[in-house]
């Protein structure tokens, strides 16, 4: 059964996963051109003294940025808002299959994807830093963008959420405390600025509970 | 008598609004139940409630044995349901949600969906999202074949399929059910096709079950009469012993009435009523739907 759960989300997510996969690639490449051309043209120096000085590297390459959250975004309307128009999910609902494992195991499998298009850019810019600058400086940057990335998957589950919902009025608040809450995950832009990035992860860790409250109101037959 | 589903004192409230009101039915295992009811009446609050998507106010309702609105993944793959509108997995092709499906049911009969499907000269690859209403309607009765499921819950199953279509989903219902002993629990608008298909009816009426009985008994017991008579309009009133509807048309009276041509007889003259060329007027299901619930 999860194998056929699997096989129905790919068929959602399968051009969305491959488009990603070569905006990452092209975001990669868009790093390696910047770095070497603020080598090249500012020189190593004054590349330097910008890097340690105003504490930024890649800032200017937006899409390192909010690559993460285009791809949550993306993947959770892909696969759910098919699934709630004209009430499509009630033919998942009557799978023999228990009302959390459908739930979970399709948002499980969602997240995987995620995850790889999101490992596959995180450690692609890791090899892209690392080749030209010293570990601690890699170190920071690498950290300074983890918040980026873990609001990706925030995004990812916020969404599902969001979608399952059954009423809009629950859609519209639960649409307005999710944008404040994912803001807070791409406010910083220089090194360090986030300490607690536990916080982020337990975030993330807790927001897949809100999905099974969803499912189980459209069960109920919320309106 | 085992009994597939089996409602007890089904109440619900949507907010304030009562829409469903102690409402009692069985459906005997092999037979093919038809529930009709003019819009509002509470014929989708009762499949929803039967489908485990809406949890009734109170009461409960028995799907094989278990309540509905807990029904156990076992028990669901038990449960054929066609949703309104033919609802199915848009964003796949013929082929795929055949595969997909087929990994939930150990009984899968990929024979019903492919012979279905054959009669569509569709390729294979070709996406549910781009057929015509008539054309998903077989996929998903296909799909719904194929499973083997003991009972059938079908929605509105008429809606938006043309003459061709509904003939052919008739003929394949009927045709399964009939050889496979199954039940079924169905729902339509086009009242000529639930006459075809079914053995028993209900029909339900403003918060209430308007009747619960074999469609052959209705259509024996439930009497259609007309004479002309203009004062007919002063003396005569709906009463549920005698008189269940009543129509005047210009001198035109016509009585609907499970009482027979005698006892009406009596009872106009009781009323002192002239009925000289009182006669019986043989009804469809759907004159006889139109005469229990009304015109309006």
């Amino acid at each position: 059964m999860l194998k056929a759960i699997l096989y129905k989300e790919w068929i959602k997510l399968r051009w969305a996963v491959i488009v990603i996969a070569g905006l990452s690639l092209l975001t990669l490449a868009y790093s390696i051109g910047m770095i070497n051309y603020y080598i090249e043209f500012q020189g190593a120096l004054n590349n330097w003294l910008y890097v340690i000085g105003k504490s930024l590297l890649l800032r200017n390459i937006v899409f390192v940025k909010y690559l993460p959250l285009i791809t949550g975004l993306t993947f959770g309307l892909l696969q759910f808002v098919q699934e709630m128009s004209r009430n499509r999910m009630r033919l998942s609902y009557h799978l023999p299959i228990s009302e959390k494992k459908l739930l979970l195991s399709s948002v499980g499998i969602g997240y995987a994807f995620l995850l790889a298009e999101i490992v596959f850019l995180f450690f692609g810019l890791w090899l892209v830093v690392a080749v030209n600058y010293p570990a601690e400086i890699v170190q920071k940057a690498l950290l300074s963008m983890i918040p980026w990335f873990l609001g990706g998957s925030a995004v990812y589950f916020l969404t599902s959420f969001i979608i399952l919902e059954p009423s809009w009025i629950y859609r519209i608040i639960y649409g307005i405390v999710s944008a404040g809450l994912t803001s807070l995950y791409f406010q910083a832009s220089t090194y360090d600025q986030y300490r607690t990035l536990w916080t982020f992860v337990l975030i993330v860790l807790l927001i897949p509970l809100t999905i099974l409250f969803a499912g189980h109101r459209f069960r109920r037959g919320t309106k | 008598m085992e009994h597939v589903i089996e409602c007890q004192n089904l109440t619900h409230y949507y907010g304030d609004k009562l829409v469903l009101n102690n409402l009692n039915l069985k459906v005997e295992r092999g037979r093919i139940f038809g529930i009709l009811g003019k819009n509002g009446m509470g014929k989708t609050t009762t499949i929803n409630i039967l489908m485990g998507f809406l949890r009734p106010s109170s009461g409960k309702c028995l799907v094989l044995g278990e309540e509905s609105h807990k029904l156990s993944p076992a028990t669901r793959q038990k449960i054929g349901l066609l949703h309104e509108g033919h609802l199915a997995y848009d964003f796949m092709t013929i082929r795929q949600v055949e595969k997909f499906y087929s990994a939930f049911f150990p009984n899968w009969k990929p024979d019903y969906y492919w012979d279905l499907i054959g009669k569509l000269g569709l390729s294979d690859s070709h996406k549910i999202k781009n057929m015509s209403c008539g054309q998903r309607s077989q996929v998903v009765l296909g799909l719904i074949f194929a499973q083997d499921p003991e009972l059938l819950i079908l929605d509105d199953y008429s809606m938006g399929l043309d003459p061709g279509y509904r003939a052919l989903f008739i003929d394949y219902l009927q045709e399964y059910v009939r050889e496979k002993n199954k039940t079924v629990f169905l729902t339509s608008h086009i009242i000529q096709d639930v006459e075809k298909v079914v053995d028993d009816t209900i029909i339900m009426g403003h918060q209430k079950l308007l009747l619960n009985m074999p469609l052959a008994t209705l259509k024996k017991n439930f009497h259609r009469y007309e004479f002309r008579n203009a004062e007919a309009v002063r003396h005569l009133k709906i009463d549920d012993d005698f008189i269940t509807n009543l129509e005047f048309v210009n001198n035109k009276v016509t009585i609907y009435s499970f009482k027979p041509l005698r006892e009406i007889k009596a009872y106009l003259n009781a009323v002192k009523l002239e009925h000289e060329d009182l006669q019986e007027i043989s009804m469809s299901l759907e004159e006889a739907f139109i005469g229990l619930t009304g015109k309006y």
